[in-house]
């Protein structure tokens, strides 16, 4: 009897209004953490966004960085300053608007390598998925084979390879899209596999042998029909991916193989306060450690939720 | 009960034997930030791989505590002409291998030095030709006057001939050209110590060489050399006691270090000072502003790079007061060190810009800086600080750090624009720093002179110099040369270093000035 509803308007105000009716909404109000982390992850998106609006100070500005202003502790310490509060660097760089910018750079490698595993793997699984036989086979064992070796492995391989064909000169302008391409070629199996087998699923429907009966081709079959149907475990998928190319992201920083300390990411932050954890200089590592843990967290909690409210068994 | 005392006595002897196997056998194990970049001993010429190389080898002269010369494989030496030194080598020396060392391998070893792949060039460049007498007796024969020839022998560590020759080593390995030879990894020396496994940038294990022929001060049995370029890592390594010895103690530590009980912070001033280097040669810079020509012929665009570092923030915040800024690249303790060069040119901003619009470059340019990560205290931190001084008052400086094995080929090539650098002269004199950094290139002349800087004037006055025998005489010459080099602004200099090693409170391990670790004078208690 739900058909005898009116049709909402199709304006923005009614699309948001619908939204916020919807079940997902519910459940959303109902899951104080799925808010926190929600709430954590806009902060992170705003000044990703636009970081001049949130910086203190312009940190990558080599001219507007003091040596004399180096070490000063978070302002709540004594010797703080109110200028810096979360503290200065070895060279003088707010703590804190260094990690507003390394976390830009976290991530846009973190985004930029789950839609790039997410086009390589989405269409594989569909088409393995969807023709079967020898073509499924071929992806799958491909698929294996990409699994028996460790991510930051293939990355490490990726970037030595990289170093070696393009010149240290290049190598270093490219570093961002570089580790996007080599972590982004590491997640794609997960997405290609989860695919694959919803498609096989939805593959028997009498929704698709409709499709097929009227002359649908198999491009429109598997994108128009199939996709929209095998999109949920994507999209939750995806968001614990998120989490893991951003740590896979600060590893590799943190070993030197990442973004250099001129563009520091947050794993790269964390590398070189690494230099002072001895001698007391805590705040230059723990700060961008503590953000690195508060943006995955934020990321696996909605990433969590979001599985769980699309999954009605689990309710 | 007769069994329970059984028992009793089995375990006594269990435990001896655990505990006989379990006693230190005096090993000393070393901490350094990078390692060695060869075993061949005339293959790099870095004080770090020095230091690893006289464990395993000898040379003819050798120091005391003092610093003073004093024998090695050589008994004693004469000069029998101007140009003529005459070396008694030690008799029934052999080498790790059995070999008998004599005259053969004196007159192999700096031959060898000579070739163009060694970076030890400029300790025999001055020799002629060597000729024996006799098994235990060779004359150094010198192309002019040379009274530095026992001083230079210190750095020439010999070779077995026959080793060399059936191990196709008979030239220095050519780091330049990443050349991989048997020597490399091997070593056949005389030394106190025998290589026994060598993995490059992990550990390198000698042990105590039982047919030595010096009696040793030191009581080290067995050396464990670790490399590791992490700073936290290295300094937790050695509170953890994994290492016994670190020779490159990073400065922010130094206040954590010596409030632990168990570890003792020595420091010395070092014989080393750090400055800038530019290109002084080129029309263009090969790594700057293209069609900005090469600003950096002009003095004052020099001056004005000196005048921008800041260098009590960097002595206070990078070094932590481990640093004493200087206005010279000579330290003191050398002879020709003239001590009113200390003082520098001030911090000084709006000079900068000043210099920089008479210069007729009001708007500064641009311009890759290169600096090693790997070599000198804090090398990186100070260069990304200069980095940023320099931009404040117009420059666009790029910094490229980059690990001391891709540092220096690219400096031997030639192939900078700005660089840093740190000198210490090895036998205390400042005349190696005039020849080998100021003078026009030509081997071993100007080998260090990574700036291609050529003044002939300054030549002709180095070179009279060196060639004076008169010692008072040269002392002043040499000053008035150090007078000039200073005054025109060759090389920005930075300041000296301090040297801090730190040990675990039982190893005794006296310092030397020139960051020297003698393992024969090395204890652990």
């Amino acid at each position: 009897m739900s058909g005898m509803q009116a049709a909402p308007k199709r304006t923005a105000p009614g699309l948001l209004r619908r939204a916020w009716r919807s079940d997902l909404a519910h459940d959303f109000r109902r899951s104080p953490a799925a808010m926190g982390a929600a709430l954590m992850l806009l902060a992170f998106i705003v000044s990703a966004l636009v970081p001049s609006l949130v910086a203190p100070v312009p940190v990558f500005d080599l001219t507007r960085i003091n040596l004399r202003d180096a070490f000063v502790p978070p302002a709540w310490m004594e010797d703080g300053s109110a200028r810096f509060l979360l503290g200065t660097d070895s060279q003088g760089r707010d703590v804190l608007s260094a990690i507003i910018y390394g976390a830009r750079v976290s991530m846009l490698v973190g985004l930029g390598s789950v839609a790039l595993a997410l086009l390589i793997g989405v269409p594989l699984g569909l088409i393995a998925g969807y023709r079967g036989g020898w073509l499924d086979a071929l992806i799958m064992r491909v698929a294996d084979v990409q699994l028996t070796f460790p991510a930051i492995l293939v990355a490490v391989m990726l970037d030595g390879i990289a170093r070696a064909a393009l010149g240290q000169t290049v190598h270093e302008r490219n570093l961002v899209p570089l580790l996007i391409l080599s972590i982004g070629l590491t997640g794609w199996v997960q997405y290609a596999r989860t695919v694959r087998g919803a498609t096989m699923v939805e593959r028997q429907r009498d929704y698709v042998a409709a499709a097929i009966l009227v002359g649908r081709g198999s491009t429109a079959v598997m994108l128009r029909h199939i996709l929209p149907n095998v999109a949920t475990p994507v999209l939750v998928l995806a968001t614990i991916h998120l989490a893991v190319a951003i740590i896979l992201e600060a590893t590799l920083s943190f070993v030197g193989l990442g973004i250099p300390p001129t563009q520091p990411s947050l794993g790269t932050l964390v590398r070189v306060g690494n230099d002072y954890l001895l001698s007391g200089e805590w705040w230059i590592a723990i700060f961008p450690g503590l953000s690195l843990l508060l943006l995955v967290l934020a990321v696996n909690i909605l990433g969590d939720w979001l599985r769980d409210a699309l999954n009605p068994m689990l309710q | 009960m007769r069994n329970s005392r059984l028992l009793g006595t089995g375990l006594a002897a269990v435990l001896a034997t655990a505990l006989a196997t379990a006693a230190p056998a005096q090993t000393l194990r070393i901490g350094v930030n990078a390692d060695a970049g060869s075993m061949d001993p005339q293959a790099q010429n870095i004080q770090t791989t020095l230091t690893l190389h006289s464990m395993v080898f000898d040379a003819l002269v050798t120091r005391d505590r003092q610093l003073r010369l004093t024998p090695g494989l050589a008994t004693r030496w004469e000069l029998t002409n101007p140009t003529t030194w005459r070396f008694h080598l030690r008799p029934n020396v052999r080498f790790h291998g059995g070999e008998t060392f004599g005259a053969d391998d004196v007159r192999f070893t700096i031959e060898r030095a000579k070739h163009a792949s060694s970076q030890f060039q400029v300790f025999a460049g001055s020799i002629a030709e060597v000729r024996i007498v006799d098994d235990l007796t060779v004359d150094i024969i010198t192309s002019g006057p040379d009274p530095l020839i026992p001083d230079k022998l210190t750095y020439l560590f010999m070779m077995d001939r026959g080793w060399a020759e059936q191990n196709n080593v008979r030239e220095p390995q050519n780091l330049r050209t990443r050349q991989e030879t048997h020597a490399a990894l091997n070593a056949n020396g005389t030394g106190p110590f025998i290589l026994r496994r060598r993995e490059p940038d992990a550990t390198t294990v000698l042990e105590r060489n039982p047919n030595y022929w010096a009696q040793m001060e030191g009581n080290v049995q067995r050396v464990e050399w670790r490399p590791i370029g992490n700073d936290p890592t290295r300094v937790s390594a050695l509170i953890s006691r994994e290492l016994d010895l670190v020779i490159d103690v990073p400065t922010q530590d130094v206040a954590r270090l010596q409030r632990d009980q168990n570890l003792k912070v020595e420091r010395a001033n070092e014989f080393r000072t750090i400055f800038f280097g530019f290109d002084l040669h080129n029309a263009q810079l090969r790594h700057g502003q293209p069609g900005a020509g090469n600003p950096f012929r002009d003095r004052r665009v020099r001056e004005a790079i000196y005048r921008a570092i800041d260098i009590e923030a960097i002595q206070r915040n990078v070094m932590r007061g481990l640093a004493t800024p200087t206005g010279q690249t000579l330290a003191p303790g050398n002879v020709g060190y003239v001590a009113e060069l200390e003082r520098r040119l001030p911090f000084d901003q709006e000079g900068a810009r000043r210099l920089l619009r008479e210069a007729g470059v009001p708007q500064g340019f641009s311009f890759t800086l290169d600096c090693p990560n790997d070599r000198y205290v804090n090398d990186d931190q100070v260069c990304q600080a200069v980095t940023a001084m320099l931009n404040q008052v117009g420059f666009n400086v790029t910094l490229n750090l980059m690990p001391r094995a891709r540092y220096f080929p690219k400096l031997w090539e030639r192939d900078t624009s700005a660089y840093m650098m740190g000198f210490n002269s090895p036998y205390f004199d400042g005349m190696y720093a005039l020849e080998t950094m100021h003078m026009t290139r030509n081997d071993p002349e100007g080998v260090f002179n990574y700036s291609l800087y050529s003044n002939p004037e300054l030549d002709r006055l180095i070179r009279a110099a060196r060639d004076e025998t008169d010692l008072a005489k040269r002392t002043g010459m040499m000053q008035d040369a150090w007078r000039r080099v200073t005054e025109d602004i060759i090389y920005v200099p930075m300041y000296h270093q301090v040297l801090v090693w730190a040990m675990r409170r039982n190893v005794d391990a006296p310092l030397r000035p020139d960051n020297w670790l003698e393992i024969r004078w090395a204890r652990v208690n």
